[in-house]
């Protein structure tokens, strides 16, 4: 092991003497392997542009459970404050703050009462080379297993917040969800603080859609300016699937997603939409990969950004066309404002096609606003920052108003 | 897609390499392997001056520390470079010829092979020629029609005999040797290839043209190119390379460097169809080249335009450093694979005068079980005020065994340049086939259209007197089989 990596064998340490009951034989070798491999530096290709190295030099606690806290603390970062909401803090299921709403064909547990151990998740090789997926592996004690039953579709969208809570606190919250076949839900996954705290996220998602099941599904990034969040999701899609997703990216001071759809079903459809919005010295870096596996699917995406300050945007785009999977569709959107002279943006929309009958498009652009849309706004009486508002607003609006739930929408407009 | 039009592309993807021919001449070829001695001894046969075997020994202490990069979409078996002979000269260069008809007629003859024989050209508008055959130049024509103007435009080794002081000012300050792996094994060994110097005000009164051929057996190519534009200059140079059949895999690693001085232009056209290897993907050139332009002054222009349908793999970026305020860079490419060709090939564009502005427009077709990779990298430095870039990267794919992929790399620092990027992915559709049957146009001939007119932007780029070389070349690939 070497030396920098000393905070995590601490943090490591204090989960073994919390609950060494708990541990299973799986987390200890992830841990071990982990160690092993070290964080990722910008030698590697897929780290080329967001440095890690400031883990190095930050203490980890770990969470033994849900600390007492007053709701009222969080209230903010609830969106709707009637709908079905699971809610997790620093890592751990908190059923006090929670609402269940047992709406017929939802069945949720967390985590922690499952007795098999999560590294069974984790059966590809890919994760267990990966050094965040490792750590996660190791730290996940806690998250969501859900499962939407065969045929039902939940009337109201299902809400799930990890909301961490204390300096230094370590989590990896997991998030488990099966979409039975032909079942079709709406859900929304929060990472949130209170105050302006420095901790670490490592979530990691996996969701899986059976035949003809359709997912919205919503991740917002919100983590407290000083806070880094590295999460990786995963989606497996059967035959005839559709797959909505959103990746908005406002807090953390480092954020990182990894998200990799598997389309190993034909007729499966992904559509996959990201909104970036950086400020001060923010580092958001999107990592998308769509792999089609199969003949006859098609996928979508489409990220924009808005860079303010001196933030860094990092995005790759990914289509990946498998020899046998022949008349495959694939569109690839990225869109970037850069709003301030500091401001950066790498992007890197890849297509990577080893089948013939196909159809893949991509596209770029990085730009500022518009000098003439700006005038004109100016001369019918609003100020510069009222019209540059204005603008930014119609530019995110594009990702923004296709939401389907109108409590969020609202939340991310106001 | 129907049988007919099946047919046809399997013909095309069967078809052979129609330039493959083995010349027998005597070469000076030294051992095969790599040491400091071998290259003291290039050093000395070609009676260099001090400060250059330096540099090559500098060169190879650097290379000794590298490794090969692996970050190319491309397989091949790991090379040995000490199995590689370093230097082959035909013998007749020792005593120079002094007009064509000095020359071998063994050469001359290859030369008529590939429907470029000297005589003509000379007659021909204006086209001078610094033929390469293997590693050092033979024929040179109408250098004294170009000495008039004050262009130099000359052999490698004959530059660094009569105009030392240039080699010496410009050498190495685009591609530095320790730029990369492939860069630093060319600097320490390179034999041979072109110069040209356009002095301050001079429009180059006629096209360069250099031939690049490959020979002797177990002969790594590495040539050297050196181009320099001076102060409101203009030089179109153009590049072709056609290359015998054989077995054995040839490295060749080139390194091109283009200087432009304020208001300089300089145009650099390039077909290569060297030996891509037979149908079952043996033999055929490793083509590892390091290509760059610096648009150093204000005002400048550095235009690549390539057509590449040779090599077993290409490995080649051309780019263009954007110093100059309001310089402008461009890269038009064509890139052909087919059987189990492997190609990563695209551009750089580095921004950092302000008002610099660069096009990229790359057309790759991919059939058989070829993989065609676009790489490219389109950075904005901070101080690259209102630059601005546009680039379309199109892939046709022929054939569901061959792959087509792209890597743009798109790196903005500053908030006043603009950057789009747009790229497809398809294959020649069958309703575009339909169309054209139904109008009488066989499916031979309808394939042919539309790769042609996949690729037309590209072609309508090259010079004139280039035009009938590369079409001639892409007809080799594309007549008789596809249209």
């Amino acid at each position: 092991m070497s030396v920098e990596l000393k905070n995590f064998n601490n943090a490591f340490e204090q989960l073994t003497a919390k609950q060494p009951s708990a541990l299973h034989a799986e987390q200890k070798a992830a841990f071990e392997r982990f160690l092993a491999i070290g964080l990722p530096n910008r030698r590697v290709e897929a780290w080329k542009y967001t440095d890690v190295s400031g883990l190095h030099t930050q203490n980890f606690n770990i969470a033994a459970r849900a600390p007492n806290i007053d709701a009222a603390k969080f209230a903010s970062v609830i969106i709707d404050k009637q709908a079905t909401a699971f809610i997790f803090i620093d890592g751990h299921y908190a059923p006090a703050h929670s609402l269940h709403t047992a709406a017929r064909g939802v069945d949720f547990a967390p985590l922690a009462t499952h007795q098999a151990p999560l590294q069974n998740l984790f059966a590809d090789e890919a994760s267990n080379a990966a050094p965040f997926s490792l750590l996660h592996q190791s730290f996940a004690q806690d998250g969501t297993t859900l499962r939407i039953a065969k045929d039902t579709a939940p009337a109201t969208p299902i809400y799930i917040y990890y909301i961490s809570t204390t300096d230094n606190v370590l989590t990896a919250p997991h998030t488990h969800i099966v979409i039975e076949a032909g079942a079709k839900a709406s859900i929304v996954e929060v990472y949130a603080s209170v105050d302006n705290i420095t901790y670490l996220t490592n979530a990691n998602t996996q969701l899986h859609l059976h035949e003809n099941a359709s997912l919205q599904h919503h991740r917002l990034q919100q983590e407290s300016e000083h806070a880094t969040h590295i999460s990786q999701v995963t989606v497996e899609q059967a035959r005839g699937s559709a797959f909505h997703n959103l990746q908005y990216d406002n807090g953390s001071a480092l954020a990182r997603t990894d998200l990799q759809v598997n389309l190993s079903g034909s007729g499966a459809a992904c559509y996959l939409h990201g909104l970036y919005r950086s400020n001060d010295k923010q580092h958001h870096d999107n990592q998308v990969r769509v792999s089609h596996h199969v003949s006859d699917c098609h996928s979508e995406q489409h990220y924009k950004g808005l860079i303010n300050d001196q933030a860094t945007a990092v995005l790759n785009g990914c289509i990946h066309v498998h020899p046998q999977a022949q008349k495959t569709t694939a569109k690839q959107i990225n869109n970037n404002l850069l709003l301030s002279p500091r401001a950066e943006i790498n992007t890197k929309p890849q297509l990577e096609i080893y089948a013939d009958d196909v159809k893949c498009n991509h596209g770029a652009t990085v730009g500022q606003l518009d000098e003439t849309a700006l005038f004109y706004l100016q001369s019918r009486g609003l100020s510069h920052d009222e019209a540059k508002g204005l603008l930014t607003d119609a530019f995110a609006g594009e990702i923004i108003a296709p939401i389907g739930i109108e409590a969020l929408r609202d939340y991310l407009t106001k | 897609m129907s049988q007919d039009a099946n047919a046809v592309i399997d013909d095309y993807i069967q078809q052979d390499y129609q330039h493959g021919f083995v010349t027998d001449i005597d070469a000076d070829t030294l051992p095969p392997g790599l040491n400091e001695d071998v290259i003291r001894a290039i050093s000395a046969k070609k009676n260099e001056p001090a400060f250059l075997c330096e540099w090559r020994l500098q060169a190879y202490r650097h290379w000794l520390t590298l490794e090969e990069p692996t970050w190319a979409q491309v397989n091949f078996p790991p090379i040995d470079y000490q199995a590689i002979s370093y230097y082959s000269a035909p013998k007749q260069a020792a005593n120079a010829p002094k007009s064509l008809d000095e020359v071998d007629p063994e050469l001359l003859k290859t030369y008529e092979k590939l429907g470029i024989p000297l005589y003509e050209q000379e007659r021909l508008a204006g086209v001078a020629i610094d033929a390469v055959f293997d590693s050092v130049s033979v024929a040179t024509t109408f250098k004294d029609k170009l000495a008039e103007v004050g262009v130099i435009f000359c052999s490698f080794s004959e530059a660094v005999q009569n105009h030392p002081e240039l080699i010496r000012q410009y050498l190495g300050t685009v591609v530095p040797y320790k730029d990369n792996f492939f860069a630093a094994l060319n600097s320490a060994v390179f034999t041979d290839g072109s110069f040209c110097f356009i002095p301050k005000g001079v429009r180059c009164p006629m096209e360069l043209s250099t031939y690049f051929r490959i020979n002797a057996s177990n002969t790594g190519q590495f040539e050297r190119t050196l181009v320099i534009a001076e102060e409101g200059s203009t030089v179109s140079y153009l590049e072709g390379c056609t290359a015998p059949m054989r077995d054995e895999n040839q490295l060749h690693a080139a390194v091109v460097e283009l200087v432009a001085l304020d208001d300089a232009n300089i145009k650099y056209s390039t077909v290569q169809n060297w030996y891509p290897g037979d149908k079952d993907g043996k033999g055929g050139i490793y083509n590892f080249v390091t290509k760059r332009g610096q648009c150093r002054g204000k005002n400048s222009k550095i235009s690549w335009t390539q057509v590449e349908t040779g090599s077993a793999i290409t490995w080649k970026y051309p780019s263009v450093i954007l110093r100059g305020d309001n310089s402008v860079g461009e890269f038009y490419s064509i890139a052909l694979t087919n059987h189990h060709q492997q190609a990563d090939t695209g551009t750089k564009m580095v921004h950092i005068g302000k008002n610099t502005s660069s096009t990229i427009i790359s057309k790759g077709i991919s059939a058989g079980q070829a993989q065609n990779s676009y790489r490219g990298l389109v950075r904005m430095l901070p101080t690259a005020e209102n630059a601005r870039n546009y680039s379309q990267c199109d892939s046709l794919l022929m054939g569901d065994r061959c792959g087509a992929h792209t890597f743009p790399y798109i790196e903005t620092k500053n908030a006043s340049s603009q950057v789009e990027h747009e790229a497809s992915t398809a294959k020649i559709s069958e309703d575009q086939l339909f169309y054209c049957q139904q109008r009488g146009i066989d499916v031979e001939e309808a394939v042919g259209l539309i790769v042609n007119g996949f690729c037309k932007e590209v072609l309508r780029k090259l010079p004139m007197e280039f035009a009938v070389e590369a079409q001639k070349l892409l007809g080799i690939s594309l007549e008789g089989s596809i249209g």
